[in-house]
């Protein structure tokens, strides 16, 4: 097991080098520059250029590159050029707020979305089964910020029940994870019912029923154990998602999270801060998806065993059993 | 099955009736408001204390909440040209002296003294300190008046000032040395822009982390800044002046127009700035909010790049220009609360000239280009970067021009590329505003010194002929005639086409008193009162 | 030989689809959506005849108008008929929807297919790729090529094309690997087929499934992502309407003319609703599980 986790750790490697050889020849290619975004519009010619040369921007891409690899291998994710603070210390204020935000995000899909999605499945075909799928439709087919708009003039502005932005208290949560979450509610509550379904249909189930034992104990340990897997594939995919998707409703909830940090830095060329942010989220979310991995051992037996087999044939396997989590995640009905 | 989507779009429809319908009488939402403004702020510690330790009937407020439109990147007001930056310095820095209505009262100085045309000198109180303890003596002052001189983005300021001669006589005397005369020193010097900065404290900590957190001599001092989120101020127990009704100033930053709206009709902040226009009626008639609004010092204006071959031709100018509803631009892209620009500096700034606005019509607009050699069709091209009201105008002034036969293409940008393409002249047309931080005809038109006219690049000497003289004339009168000429001159010439004078506004709670609207959009904090 | 063969194929293939669409069309709720499309289409090829103004003509006497009979859904700001540009916005929906998806899934499932049929070096290679274009954020992605080439409609079809690249390559991987080892595609390998034979007559017809219900959901996002672009400013160029731009233009002035959110909100969600109904339909439909 600890082989396996280090082995995934030491594969996460190449992918987070590519992402800053990608993110940075991005940069590299985008119109703009740094230091007249630094100096204004009204900066002398011979300023700017010299600010560029202090800046290294007139290095070729590759000497940038491998001077911005060397710095990162020393620890060092370079200086925003903005706020001229460490670029470590901007992410290390705004990253755990978003993180926040996206746990109490995914905490909340998975507490309403699970249960709602097993009920739809158990009670197949009735009124509850077609609102909640209806309501799941809404969800996936919302533009989030329109949805953010409307529970704000809703909450905050006709009720005065809620803060309308900001982060500062728990009442200020409620809104933006109400939001940010409609979306993975919707998708976690359609994985678990068609899982549900999918193994309420096996004939393990119709044995456990036919052995007596009570239908709840047949639900929740029987079916539900099996259905997990898909429904841990989709989770870990909201959360990775929400990690770095949720910009739009940051910027109406006046959230400092880390999405805002990196669009920003975008506009304004702030290049060590896009490629540190966008390498310090993909970290992460490769952690997440990690743990998730590490999940499906603990819930399953079968692919506990295959982590610790010998190398060939685990390769395979994993494939095979990711492959098939991603097609019972995509399945519905 | 059908039901499923009649049951879903009666949901949308009935989320999108509740929360867009406004309630039809203000009387439901005056009896729960209160106490739903008061739940709403406490989070963000906004509890009215008890009178005051003054016998006064003074109400005091621990934190005065402002909401601001952007991040600024620096507080350093030296450092930056956006609004932001100088909003929230401004209660933490203090100029040598204070415009009120055109009268210069001396504020950091106890006056001055007008030896000849290139020699002012300003004596300085001897009673105010920095937030860092040290003592405001002369030599921060020249260190101040340095800075102004030599940074690009107060140069077109105070790059008058001759750095090499200024110099302290004593502690409380300072000799200010021009290059050339330069007659609105004084108005630059009293605005926010000729802040007062500690000398010891910017050379320990260096530009970049002063920048972060400033030392002035203010009202309040820079206490904290949560990046992306807030930036707090607190009161400055050593202040020379009278102290503030408050303990605390918070600036959160809240990019959204409407959330900065709906957190000022809940009372989330005090005051919020850039706020949307639509909702300014809205703001007015809520009896808990209040909009101070008036005529801005900017000007939005069409901006042809004279440099290329096709723009720098009068008749195809003039052809664009009389294809333009100007009147129709400034009221559609403004939402009403704009004027159509009939000069080239705002109103109420002196030496303004009405000269327009210019005329529609589209036929003689056809026979420019007939004339011109384009009777056939002419295509031009905007561009320009995501900010709401030029685009508006762009969007509008599009639409005008394929009525006289003229294809007009929009690329959108965004800010950097902009920046750089208007600095390297790629820009064939483009809206854009020629703002003023002060009540001064040579600073609103700062756009038009040869060196300087990185957007419109004419190269027209006549009008750096007269920008010169009208600089360098200290008499009222006779600048105003200079101006007046130069703006006929660039009436006739049309490099530039007025649109719009926008009115600018920004909204606060009814109990937010002596708050007064100001032209420069940086208002005074430190003088708010709050009614019960 | 060869030519029976594919002959057998077509009929094969042909059966299949009868039978495909017997079972679609018995799911209704795919078969409203896929109504739902079919008008979309209509409206978006008829756009000429059926909007009552032209997209980008203003009218600043009438601006902000509520709904009435000479302005179906109103007007917006500039005084433009929202219907009529409602109507024209379906033609740019539809095509950033296609577009994108279908780049989109021609590089995903070329990649994903020989990542999984050749395995080994190459799939790793592959798939490491792919996690690194998954790695990053979409809308970041989408906002780098915004910046890089200019905001508008081809950069948002750039980014949801690269980014849908993973995901298409990952199904189409999965489902080859899978079809690999079937023994009609061994069959094929021992007559002497060679390897783009295999892939382009024996495994893109049976990993057609998942690539279909893929696109057809993945329309809907991209819709759902052009309108979260146009609200970070980086929508498409003025005056091509979109209903994503639509609606985030119109969030300033939603509180006291409603009806200008709520026509282009509806029209996006009824089309990602359809779209994804259809793509639920099209997915039990083609689920050999589901086969009695």
């Amino acid at each position: 097991m600890l082989r396996y986790i280090a082995k995934r750790i030491f594969l996460m490697i190449p992918v987070l080098l590519g992402i800053s050889f990608v993110i940075f020849l991005l940069m590299y290619f985008t119109p703009g520059d740094p230091a007249q975004m630094i100096l204004g519009d009204m900066a002398d010619k011979e300023d700017v250029e010299a600010l560029r040369e202090e800046m290294g921007l007139n290095d070729g891409f590759f000497e940038r590159y491998f001077r911005y690899m060397g710095d990162l291998l020393r620890g060092d994710l370079g200086t925003s050029y903005t706020t001229k603070l460490p670029v470590w210390d901007e992410i290390s204020v705004r990253l755990p707020v978003t993180a926040k935000v996206a746990f109490f995000v995914i905490l909340f899909a998975v507490i309403i979305g699970v249960p709602i999605g097993i009920l739809s499945a158990v009670r197949q075909y009735t009124i509850i089964d077609s609102i909640t799928r209806v309501l799941a439709l809404l969800g996936i087919t919302m533009p989030s910020f329109w949805f953010a708009l409307l529970l704000v003039l809703l909450f905050s502005v006709r009720l005065g029940w809620l803060p309308a932005s900001g982060l500062y208290g728990p009442s200020y949560y409620i809104l933006p994870i109400i939001s940010i979450s409609a979306a993975s509610i919707a998708i976690i509550t359609r994985t678990a019912r068609s899982s549900m379904l999918e193994v309420i249909r096996q004939d393990y189930i119709d044995t456990a029923r036919a052995k007596g034992q009570k239908e709840r104990v047949v639900l929740f340990k029987h079916a539900l154990l099996n259905a997990l897997i898909p429904i841990l594939t989709v989770v870990g995919i909201q959360f990775a998602g929400s990690l770095g998707g949720a910009v739009v409703n940051e910027q109406v909830f006046a959230i400092p999270g880390i999405g805002k940090l990196m669009v920003d830095a975008i506009k304004a060329r702030n290049y060590p801060l896009v490629t540190g942010s966008v390498l310090v989220l993909s970290l992460l979310q490769s952690m997440v998806n990690l743990f998730i991995d590490l999940l499906y051992a603990f819930v399953d037996p079968r692919i506990r065993s295959q982590y610790s087999r010998d190398k060939k044939k685990k390769k395979a396997l994993n494939g095979a059993v990711t492959a098939n989590a991603g097609m019972a995640a995509n399945k519905r009905k | 099955m059908k039901k499923l989507l009649v049951l879903a779009l009666a949901f949308m429809m009935l989320m999108s009736v509740i929360a867009c319908s406004e309630p039809s009488t203000p009387a439901p939402e005056n009896t729960s408001s209160p106490d739903a403004t008061n739940e709403a702020a406490t989070p963000a510690p906004d509890g009215q204390e008890p009178e005051g330790s003054d016998p006064a009937t003074e109400i005091r407020k621990e934190n005065l909440i402002v909401a601001i439109q952007a991040e600024p990147q620096t507080i350093d007001p030296y450092a930056a040209s956006h609004e932001t930056t100088f909003i929230s310095s401004e209660p933490i820095f203090e100029s040598l002296f204070k415009s009120e209505n055109g009268e210069l009262i001396p504020w950091l100085a106890t006056g001055y003294e007008t030896v000849d045309d290139l020699t002012i000198k300003i004596t300085l109180r001897d009673d105010v300190y920095f937030h860092d303890g040290n003592k405001m003596t002369a030599d921060d002052v020249v260190f101040s008046l340095t800075y102004g001189a030599t940074s690009s983005f107060t140069s077109t300021l105070f790059g008058a000032i001759d750095v090499e001669n200024t110099k302290a006589l004593d502690e409380q005397t300072v000799e200010l040395k021009l290059l050339y005369p330069y007659a609105p020193l004084l108005e630059g010097l009293a605005s926010y822009r000729g802040a007062i900065l500690s000398k010891a404290a910017f050379e320990s900590m260096g530009a970049d982390a002063f920048g972060r957190a400033p030392v002035g001599t203010g009202p309040m001092m820079f206490k904290n800044w949560v990046n992306g989120d807030r930036i707090e101020l607190t009161a400055f127990d050593q202040y020379w002046g009278e102290k503030p009704a408050f303990d605390n100033v918070i600036f959160r930053i809240i990019l959204e127009a409407s959330s900065r709206t709906v957190e000022l009709e809940t009372g989330g902040v005090d005051v919020a700035f850039q706020i949307s226009p639509v909702d300014w009626t809205r703001l007015e008639e809520n009896p808990e909010t209040q909009m101070l609004t008036g005529n801005s010092m900017s000007m939005t204006y069409l901006c042809f790049n004279n440099s290329m071959e096709l723009y720098g031709n009068e008749l195809i100018r003039k052809a664009i220009a009389y294809a333009i509803d100007v009147e129709a631009v400034a009221k559609t892209a403004y939402q009403g609360q704009a004027d159509a620009a009939d000069g080239f500096i705002a109103r109420s700034i002196p030496g303004y000239k009405k000269v327009g606005p210019w005329e529609y019509n589209p036929e003689k607009s056809k026979e420019l280009l007939a004339e011109a050699g384009y009777a056939d069709g002419l295509e031009v091209k905007f561009v320009t970067f995501q900010q709401q009201y030029y685009n508006a105008c762009i969007e509008i002034i599009q639409s005008m021009l394929s009525e006289v036969g003229i294809t007009c293409t929009i690329e959108m940008v965004d800010l950097a590329t902009f920046t750089s393409m208007n600095n390297n002249g790629e820009l064939p047309m483009t809206v854009m505003a020629n703002g003023s931080s002060i009540s001064d005809p040579a600073v609103a038109l700062s756009a038009w010194p040869l060196e300087r006219t990185i957007s419109l690049r004419h190269n027209d000497q006549h009008i750096q002929d007269l920008l010169d003289q009208g600089e360098r004339t200290y008499a009222m009168e006779d600048r105003i005639k200079i101006y007046e000429e130069l703006q006929d001159y660039l009436w006739e010439k049309l490099y530039i086409l007025p649109l719009a004078y926008p009115l600018s506004g920004y909204g606060a709670r009814a109990n937010i008193g002596n708050f007064d609207f100001v032209a420069s959009g940086v208002p005074d904090f430190a003088e708010i009162e709050f009614t019960a | 030989m060869i030519k029976k063969q594919a002959e057998h194929g077509h009929i094969k293939k042909r059966s299949q689809f009868q039978e495909t669409w017997k079972r679609l069309s018995k799911n209704r709720l795919a078969m409203v959506g896929l109504a739902i499309l079919a008008v979309l289409v209509i409206t978006a090829i008829f756009a000429d005849l059926i909007a009552p103004y032209p997209y980008d003509e203003q009218d600043y006497n009438a601006t902000l108008q509520s709904p009435s009979l000479e302005h179906l859904m109103g007007t917006d700001e500039y005084g433009r008929d929202i219907f009529s540009r409602v109507v024209y916005g379906s033609r740019t929906s539809l095509y950033v929807g296609f577009i994108s998806l279908t780049g989109g899934a021609l590089i995903g499932c070329i990649f994903g297919a020989i990542a999984g049929f050749f395995g080994g070096k190459t799939d790793n290679i592959i798939m490491r790729t792919c996690d690194v274009l998954h790695g990053i954020p979409q809308i970041v992605l989408a906002i780098a090529i915004a910046s890089t080439i200019g905001p508008g409609i081809t950069s948002a079809l750039i980014a949801v094309a690269v980014s849908s690249v993973p995901n298409f390559a990952r199904v189409v991987r999965a489902a080859t690997m899978t079809v690999r080892d079937q023994e009609y595609v061994e069959a094929s390998a021992s007559l002497g087929g060679n390897n783009t034979h295999i892939i382009i007559h024996h495994i893109f017809p049976n990993i057609l499934a998942p690539i279909i219900v893929q696109a057809t959901l993945g329309i809907g996002k991209s819709i759902l992502l052009c309108a979260s672009l146009s609200f970070l400013g980086l929508g498409v160029q003025p005056p091509m309407p979109e209903w994503g731009s639509m609606l985030s233009n119109a969030r300033t002035f939603m509180r006291d003319y409603s009806y200008m959110v709520i026509s282009p909100g509806i029209a996006i969600m009824l089309t990602v609703l359809a779209l994804n109904l259809f793509g639920d339909g099209l997915r039990d439909a083609l689920d050999p599980k589901l086969k009695k």
